[in-house]
């Protein structure tokens, strides 16, 4: 028994725990501290209190500071345990107690309390120097007489919660940042750099463009230059072998592969490495491969595993993000190229839901044919802009091809719009399907047809105008040809019946003296007149078919006209005295040209006809003089007159100026004169007052 | 060759003028022979005997005026009997080598004057 210096309390043993053992056991005598029994009572009754501790703790006494520890303690220090008993701990824990060297003098030589907070402890536990982390509190601990003689070293551990929070917060980094290729994986990069406890390096390889071949595209920690050379083939073919499998790749000899100086704080070199496949939970396809370098000093755990395996995990999410957001993007572009081109299309598009068909969408086109803003339509369906009707037809046109599925193409229908009144539209609907195949939409395109319509239409009636004169122009051809054909028919019995009125006017006067023969004598002559009347009706026929076919010939010869217009007029005297025109005469006596004297006598008799015909009884003056190089000749009477419109249309073939009723002629005469003097390369023209009388001109080419 | 004072050929297709016609000749004393075309106008020259005068319409069926003058010309034999044409073409008769045009409607006196020039 051990006398107590605590009354009261005996201390039997040091437990039953595997410490209480081994300290009992330890052979004590070797070390400074003496042998067991010789132990002041104080440094016992330390060592039973922390062997009854539930947390780690350590006693660090006399002159070398001997270590004596509990259970707790002993399972935070590896390989340290069990030969660190009864170490001094300059020995024991060379590389911790540099740093805690002047905390022990501290405590022991001032009586200070050392608390540290997560300290960082350089623990050489399992064979290599491991970081760690304590929350440590450091005491002094007296003997009997209460003079400072060791050093109480409470401790709990938690390298764990470090290193787990210092994890945690690289994978919220890259949760948070946006990994892309754009600007070539630096942000990935400086987040790889706040952790370099964890992460000694990082290489990032993926495939070079379209290429399979992988490509170091960025890294952290170890210089672009190194990543070459003859170790780094294997490397490459680790690096395929993970990118094609997807399963982690522990690298045991990365100095072989890529040589590289120990990277900074930690003086060891960097030995192990791992290789992970960026590839997204759904394992479909890797986007490339990390390497990251493992630190020398920390145990390769599950939870420093783990930690690459999510945080490549994040990664790969986070460029798959990415790519879907450029897809989105692309989509978005591609929509919007689509939305421009149906927003510019010259044609109205119009989208309606397929439940209430109401509209969801319009285009420029649309709006300017409707009359209305997208904003005012959107929403609103056919019968908030269309009379009852309309809109009823428009909306029995959608149901119908919604139900049938298929493109309905409405060749024609008539719309009502605001600003361009009543239009003419082709339109064709379009179902449009959900997913499920359900009708969603109404697609609707409809083109402006009315001005097309109007223009096949003013075409169609261009056609029956151009058919019409076409006709006409036949009918005219065939009239012409008619009256040709009659003219000719004509002749031939007239020639008979001239011919034989001529020989018994001839034969009559041999039979004088016979009854009746003198009556008979004047029937013949007035036969011979009607006939001869008749065969000029022919004549001009004939001249008005030669006229509009191009057959008049000239005969001309020099003719004087002065000489003509007397001899003509001499030759009408009868005429003119039945009708008491005076006939006035104003020649120039010399009036020669080359002329067809027939067809100027024609011409002549003509105008002289038709002065004595409407001349009302009123003196007929004819002049004919030379004028410059023409001979004008002047018929004019003082009669009736001509009315303005009637002149335009009085040289045209079947027209008269007067009504048929009152005085009789084919309506020939005038057309054919002015036939006749055009082909001598002359003019004849009119003038006339209505009342006061005509006067014709004639120019002809001297 | 002799030729038949009196003799007048007529190539007229219009039997109506045609007897017309060869009555006013034969009044006035003429032999008259007839034709309806001018084949047949050639015909009675190669078997009759040659006529002081051929009065010769032009439009006719089988051969025509200007066909029958064109042989006329051709056959020296009867190359130099005058021909009168007697037509209702008178402007289209220039192209014939003729010794007188007659429009028709024939003027009777004309036509006394015509004769007489050539068949006295």
């Amino acid at each position: 028994m051990v006398e107590s210096p605590f009354p009261g309390i005996t201390i039997k043993a040091f437990g039953d725990g595997q410490m209480g053992q081994l300290i009992q056991a330890f052979d004590w005598a070797k070390t400074s501290l003496g042998p067991y029994e010789l132990w002041p009572t104080s440094l016992k009754v330390h060592v039973s209190t922390i062997l009854a501790l539930p947390t780690s703790a350590s006693i660090f006494w006399g002159e070398d500071l001997l270590q004596i520890y509990n259970d707790s303690c002993s399972k935070t220090m590896g390989k340290r345990h069990p030969a660190n008993l009864g170490l001094p701990v300059k020995q024991g824990w060379p590389e911790a107690y540099a740093m805690t060297e002047s905390f022990f003098k501290r405590i022991i030589n001032n009586a200070e309390v050392v608390v540290l907070d997560r300290a960082f402890m350089p623990l050489e536990r399992d064979g290599f120097i491991e970081e760690t982390y304590f929350d440590s509190t450091m005491s002094p601990l007296r003997d009997g007489e209460g003079l400072i003689r060791g050093v109480l070293s409470l401790n709990s551990e938690n390298t764990e919660i470090v290193l787990s929070e210092r994890r945690t917060e690289v994978l919220r980094k890259i949760s948070q940042s946006t990994i892309a290729p754009a600007d070539h994986f630096k942000s990935l990069m400086q987040i790889f750099a706040s952790n370099p406890y964890d992460i000694r390096f990082a290489l990032l390889f993926m495939p070079d463009g379209l290429e399979p071949k992988l490509k170091l595209v960025a890294n952290f920690g170890i210089a672009e230059h190194l990543v070459s050379g003859t170790g780094f083939d294997k490397l490459m073919s680790y690096i395929r072998a993970t990118f094609t499998s997807n399963i982690m790749h522990e690298i045991n000899d990365i100095q072989n592969l890529i040589p590289h100086a120990p990277i900074e704080p930690w003086p060891e070199l960097t030995q192990n490495a791992v290789a992970l496949s960026i590839c997204s939970a759904d394992l479909k396809s890797s986007k490339g491969v990390l390497i990251f370098g493992l630190s020398p000093r920390l145990k390769f755990d599950d939870h420093y595993r783990n930690y690459f395996t999510d945080m490549t995990q994040k990664i790969a999410n986070a460029l798959e993000a990415d790519a879907q957001t450029r897809q989105a993007l692309k989509m978005h572009k591609s929509f919007e190229f689509v939305n421009s081109v149906l927003e510019n299309v010259p044609l109205m598009i119009f989208v309606k839901d397929a439940k209430e068909l109401r509209f969801t969408h319009f285009n420029k086109a649309g709006e300017e044919l409707l009359g209305y803003n997208s904003e005012d339509l959107i929403g609103k369906n056919d019968y908030d802009f269309f009379k009852k009707a309309e809109a009823d037809f428009f909306i029995e046109k959608d149901r119908a091809t919604l139900a049938g599925g298929k493109t309905l193409d409405i060749p024609e229908e008539l719309i009502q719009t605001r600003l361009k009144g009543e239009r003419i539209l082709h339109t064709k609907k379009i179902t449009l399907f959900d997913e499920q195949g359900q009708p969603e939409f109404l697609l609707g395109i409809s083109e402006d047809i009315t001005d097309k319509k109007l223009a096949e239409e003013q075409h169609k009636l261009l056609l029956q105008e151009q058919f019409a004169r076409i006709e006409a122009e036949k009918m005219i051809q065939q009239r012409d040809d008619f009256i040709s054909i009659a003219a000719h028919e004509l002749r031939t019995p007239l020639t008979s019946i001239s011919l034989q009125n001529q020989l018994i006017a001839k034969f009559l006067p041999t039979l004088i003296g016979t009854p009746n023969v003198e009556k008979l004598m004047s029937l013949t002559q007035n036969c011979q007149a009607q006939i001869e009347r008749l065969t000029k009706l022919v004549e001009n026929l004939l001249d008005v078919t030669r006229a509009t076919t191009g057959r008049l010939v000239l005969d001309k010869t020099e003719v004087n006209l002065s000489e003509l217009i007397q001899r003509i007029s001499k030759g009408l005297e009868v005429e003119l005295n039945k009708t008491k025109c005076k006939l006035e005469l104003q020649l120039d006596p010399l009036v020669k040209g080359m002329w067809d004297a027939a067809r100027l006598e024609q011409v002549l008799v003509n105008l002289l006809s038709n002065a004595m015909k409407f001349g009302k009884g009123q003196p007929i003056v004819i002049s004919a003089k030379a004028e410059g190089a023409f001979a004008v000749l002047r018929v004019q009477d003082h009669g009736i007159g001509i009315s303005n419109e009637d002149q335009v249309r009085l040289f045209n073939r079947f027209e008269r100026a007067v009504s048929i009723t009152s005085f009789g002629g084919l309506g020939l005469g005038l057309y054919i004169s002015r036939q006749l003097v055009t082909a001598h390369g002359g003019t004849i023209r009119v003038q006339s007052e209505l009342g006061t009388g005509t006067t014709f001109i004639v120019e002809l080419p001297l | 060759m002799f030729r038949m004072a009196k003799t007048i050929l007529i190539v007229e297709d219009d039997e109506s003028i045609r007897e017309t016609m060869q009555t006013v000749l034969e009044l006035e004393g003429h032999d008259v022979l007839t034709a309806e075309n001018g084949h047949e106008g050639l015909k009675l020259l190669a078997s009759e005997a040659k006529p002081c005068l051929i009065l010769l319409d032009l439009m006719m069926p089988v051969m025509n005026g200007w066909q029958f003058a064109a042989a006329l010309e051709n056959d020296l034999k009867l190359a130099d009997i005058p021909v009168i044409i007697v037509s209702a073409y008178s402007d289209k008769a220039i192209n014939i080598k003729s010794k007188a045009i007659l429009k028709k409607p024939i003027d009777l006196r004309a036509l006394y004057n015509t004769i007489k020039q050539w068949c006295p």
